[in-house]
């Protein structure tokens, strides 16, 4: 059996789709996808019932589904950005799910379907992806040897200790030295306010050569403005950053997944967030 | 919050901070503010931002304290308003020129000067903030490095203060005698009244070390042989930061006596 992912407008009243050149074979499954962008979701799940052969070359095959559960919640896409394999643009997920069917692993099939986020594997996607890629080849330059990775593709195998490590080093690199900004401001306007002849606005402050000058001065003044409104820093109300919370992540458990091993079929007999069968067509 | 609220917000706020620091913000980035990397052990990113603080500090105290005709002498090229990132000719980068008492003087960040009496293949020095008096009238836009009277090495730490730190200051004290220009005997350091005295802040008396970081046990012998001291727990506030030892402390006959 394979896994793929399916638009689930595409889906007519007959739950049949029609497909070109279609990768799915009968009895394989799917999850169905609704939406576009951020509010793309997981919405259901099926299985290929039959494939009538096109009457022509230029003409779609035909794919009738069956099986049809809607998952409930739905499972929005964003949430799942960091748990997928199939998933590289992490920061923006709905780029991986642009074709009308997309193959999925087998892990990330189950991972939707029992609504299990990888909490490591979130976080440690999340943070690298906010990173200029000159800085996470640095991390990995420096903490290669410390994370363990298969020996199959050279895939991060544990998480949680990519997660621990790339959260301090974040902590080293971004945040230690951002929140030495506010200060180095407030010390700027304070020698700005008296008038000493020839210093310009803040703006104009750089480091470097005249032929690669690195704007220390407008950087730090975007710094600023992304310490006070960006989440991961600023705290609302009295409750946690966000990048402290999530120090609560790494001590989750990662999901053992001990039930996909006694599955024979494609789904579990029973599950307690499914509700009811889809009958209705999802769009 | 609940989950998904949780990691929805994780990801907008890391989509955040990628779109404000692409392209040029990724220089940013990757080239200040990250921890060392190999090629650069010592140096951190974190430090050009405090060096600077401790350098506007300084300045700040000076006007405070009186200096009148500071100005700050821009660097040659469209981006005047630049210091150096790694060590550089003095000509090439910004620093403040001012005059006290008839004689001028220039407080440099970062720029390299040459120790007296330093052999032809000796390397050039560049302390984090140099005080310099220079042979030249305040309007001029003379760039000669000028005879070194005092230099402060600032340091920002995650932990404490190393003693490589204390090492490297004790360095250039010894390669920069301050008594040079007044003459004074080694342990004449810091009479009452001296120049440093009467127009530098409290913190700036004292060549010194400029640390964030908490106090550290450190060696008093040398720091009075060779006539530095410690500001720590510094963040670039004027009004209590105070060098340790102090500067009665360096003076000649209120020392503490050697056991």
């Amino acid at each position: 059996m394979r896994y793929f992912a399916i638009r689930a407008n595409m889906m007519m009243d007959d739950h049949t789709i029609e497909v070109k050149r279609p990768r799915l074979e009968v009895g394989d499954a799917a999850v169905l996808i609704k939406g576009t962008g951020e509010a793309m979701e997981f919405v259901g799940v099926c299985v290929v019932e039959s494939i009538a052969p096109r009457p022509s070359e230029d003409e779609p095959d035909l794919v009738t589904l069956s099986g049809i559960i809607e998952l409930t919640p739905h499972r929005p896409l964003v949430c799942f950005a960091g748990s997928l394999r199939r998933v590289w643009h992490y920061l923006h997920p709905w780029l991986n799910f642009r074709r009308a069917v997309v193959s999925l692993e087998k892990d990330d099939f189950w991972s939707i379907l029992y609504y299990e986020v990888d909490p490591q594997r979130t976080l440690f996607r999340c943070l690298s992806s906010s990173m200029p890629d000159s800085l996470l080849d640095d991390f990995f330059r420096r903490h290669l040897r410390d994370i363990p990775t298969t020996g199959r593709g050279n895939r991060i195998n544990n998480y949680r200790v990519a997660a621990e490590l790339f959260q301090q080093f974040f902590q080293d690199s971004v945040t230690r030295p951002f929140s030495l900004v506010p200060r180095f401001i407030q010390e700027f306007d304070s020698l700005a306010e008296m008038r000493i002849e020839g210093v310009p606005d803040l703006g104009q402050l750089t480091i470097g050569t005249a032929d690669r000058p690195i704007r220390l001065g407008s950087m730090s003044e975007r710094t600023a403005l992304v310490l006070s409104e960006n989440q991961l820093f600023a705290s609302r109300n009295g409750s946690l950053s966000l990048l402290e919370a999530s120090g609560a992540m790494l001590s989750e458990a990662e999901p053992t997944r001990p039930h996909r091993r006694s599955l024979n079929g494609p789904f579990p007999e029973t599950m307690n967030f499914v509700t009811r069968v889809w009958r209705d067509p999802i769009l | 919050m609940e989950r998904p609220d949780f990691i929805t917000g994780l990801r907008e706020a890391c989509e955040d901070l990628r779109e404000h620091f692409d392209d040029d913000g990724a220089a940013w980035l990757t080239d200040v503010v990250p921890p060392a990397t190999s090629d650069q052990p010592e140096k951190r990113g974190v430090e050009y931002l405090f060096e600077l603080l401790c350098y506007f500090a300084l300045i700040r105290g000076l006007k405070q304290r009186g200096v009148k005709t500071i100005r700050l002498v821009r660097a040659p090229g469209s981006t005047g308003f630049r210091f150096p990132y790694a060590p550089g000719a003095k000509e090439n980068f910004a620093f403040f020129r001012f005059e006290w008492e008839g004689k001028v003087y220039d407080a440099c960040a970062g720029t390299e000067i040459r120790p007296p009496g330093a052999l032809a293949d000796d390397p050039n020095e560049a302390p984090d903030i140099s005080l310099q008096y220079v042979n030249t009238h305040v309007g001029s836009d003379n760039r000669e490095p000028g005879h070194v009277i005092a230099l402060w090495d600032a340091k920002h730490h995650k932990n404490s203060m190393s003693k490589a730190d204390e090492n490297q200051l004790l360095r250039w004290c010894t390669l920069f005698p301050r008594t040079r220009m007044q003459g004074q005997e080694a342990d004449s350091y810091y009479r009452p009244g001296d120049l440093l005295e009467k127009m530098c802040p409290d913190a700036f008396q004292v060549s010194c070390i400029l640390t964030n970081a908490r106090a550290t046990p450190f060696s008093s012998t040398n720091a009075y042989r060779y006539g530095y001291s410690f500001v720590f727990e510094f963040d670039g506030s004027l009004d209590t930061a105070r060098p340790n030892p102090t500067r009665k402390q360096h003076y000649k006959g209120i020392r503490p006596r050697s056991r």
